[in-house]
């Protein structure tokens, strides 16, 4: 890759870090694995590596943050749509 | 090697500011007018604007108005409220400080409470100006952190340089305060596991205990709006980045807002009351929280932020680190630290931990931060209600 588009903060993570904006359809290369972005992503925000079911832990940073809501895709936006906390949820408008 | 103000109680402050200090809302104009005049000057205003009594205000003014980096302290009070004005002025005097109270009922109103206001700070000013510094050491200096606005990338570049940075003071003799327990939500365990004895290591999974049924009860976690269109998705996510500005150090105890680290080492602040919710959100900005950092000693304030808050405070400098290359474009002048060039590759982690430490040595030689220049002296201060610390939080 010439630039980096996403960033994995732990190799046991199952989402990345979006770094410049994804565009639907762009495909960005893992650990040699290629992930097809599903729509389009913005910096800062996770992208799914793989698929994940629901009730599945979404793992950041190594650890978990929160759980799956609705079947996730490889290649998918993974925000508040998606996944809601294992603690409490949150004030969105 | 750092330049500070020698205080009575052998503390030092890197700065030498004098503050008027209202103590209920309806003497906050006279004291602002007051102050207006030199607030480029190192006069700050403070104050409480409740009439009703509280521990904790009172707690909270003193240890602000006794802070080391204060140097003198003019009391404005209307007259008939309740927070303790007689002992705050009789603490400022015994601390070795002069002290003043214009009480607005007994000076015949505004216009003369002003001008006698004015009068005396402008002695004031002048007396500060002219203090030598003396020589002050690393081990002698308190750093405090707060995260605001963040967004995914405050847990990537800002927070990281922050925890780099606490390393390394830490490692030459300084104390370093993290906070806001709320915000710690999912990382209580491994955090524990940096406890520096078994009794505290119980007590900060407490805390974070705590802090989760104080926010259940009152609807939401510590996450807004702008949290999430910046990528975060939940608390815990949110959590984990904040963690990352304490380090990897080991924390030496917990404290409560006013309540000074008596040796050296890191240390979380507990700023969730204690009870049932009495008087609302645990913080209602971030700049409640930071005051909180400065009347526990904090003599500068490293404020790491994504979406890009712009605030200073009074009392101590702020030095604001952005984490995000696109914030720091739009609000440069505000920035001291660009922690955003991580993520285009311009410099690595290391390089910028190097930067912020630097900009500390510099500010504690005087170097005014960018909030200080331009003039941002905000400051909250709201009703709250703690318990005393129980056993195993402080180091034996």
């Amino acid at each position: 890759m010439s630039s980096r588009k996403i960033i994995v903060l732990n190799a046991s993570d199952n989402v990345g870090v979006v770094i410049s904006n994804l565009s639907k359809d762009e495909k960005i290369t893992i650990d040699g694995e290629a992930i097809c972005a599903i729509s389009d992503i913005d910096f800062g925000h996770k992208i799914a590596l793989k698929d994940l079911p629901i009730g599945a832990l979404v793992k950041k940073y190594g650890v978990p943050i929160g759980v799956i809501t609705q079947q996730v895709h490889a290649g998918e936006h993974i925000h508040v749509h998606n996944m809601e906390s294992l603690y409490m949820k949150q004030f969105t408008k | 090697m750092l330049k500070g103000y020698l205080r009575q109680d052998g503390k030092k402050g890197i700065r030498n500011y004098a503050l008027v200090a209202y103590t209920v809302e309806c003497a906050h104009h006279v004291a602002r007018e007051i102050q207006y005049n030199f607030r480029d000057k190192g006069v700050h205003v403070i104050g409480f604007h409740g009439c009703a009594p509280n521990d904790y205000a009172n707690q909270m003014m003193q240890a602000l108005c006794t802070h080391s980096n204060v140097g003198a302290v003019l009391i404005v009070s209307l007259g008939c409220e309740n927070l303790n004005k007689e002992a705050l002025e009789k603490q400022v005097i015994a601390s070795g400080r002069p002290a003043k109270t214009i009480t607005i009922q007994q000076s015949k109103g505004s216009r003369n409470s002003i001008d006698i206001g004015k009068a005396w700070i402008k002695q004031q000013v002048e007396i500060l100006q002219n203090t030598p510094t003396v020589n002050m050491a690393m081990d002698e200096l308190i750093v405090g952190t707060i995260c605001g606005g963040s967004d995914a990338t405050s847990g990537i570049t800002a927070n990281p340089v922050i925890g780099k940075v606490f390393d390394s003071i830490l490692e030459q003799g300084a104390t370093a305060i993290f906070e806001e327990t709320g915000e710690l939500i999912g990382c209580e365990h491994i955090m524990a596991e940096r406890a520096s004895t078994p009794e505290l290591a119980k007590q900060l999974v407490k805390t974070v205990d705590k802090a989760k049924d104080y926010y259940m009860k009152m609807g939401f976690g510590s996450f807004s709006d702008g949290n999430a269109k910046g990528g975060l998705s939940t608390i815990e996510e949110k959590s984990m980045g904040a963690y990352s500005k304490s380090g990897n150090s080991k924390i030496k105890g917990i404290i409560k807002p006013a309540i000074c680290p008596t040796t050296s080492g890191l240390y979380l602040l507990d700023v969730v009351p204690d009870g049932e919710p009495m008087f609302g959100w645990p913080n209602a900005n971030d700049n409640a929280e930071i005051a909180e950092l400065i009347a526990c000693g904090s003599h500068v304030v490293l404020f790491s932020t994504g979406r890009g808050s712009v605030v200073g405070s009074a009392v101590a400098p702020v030095i604001k680190i952005c984490a995000n290359p696109e914030t720091y474009n739009n609000l440069a002048e505000d920035m001291d630290i660009n922690a955003g060039k991580i993520l285009n590759g311009e410099a690595t982690l290391n390089e910028v931990a190097d930067e912020l430490e630097q900009c500390i040595l510099n500010l504690g030689n005087g170097k005014l931060s960018k909030s200080e220049e331009l003039l941002h002296q905000e400051f909250q201060l709201a009703y709250k209600k703690f318990n005393q610390l129980e056993p195993g939080c402080l180091p034996g």
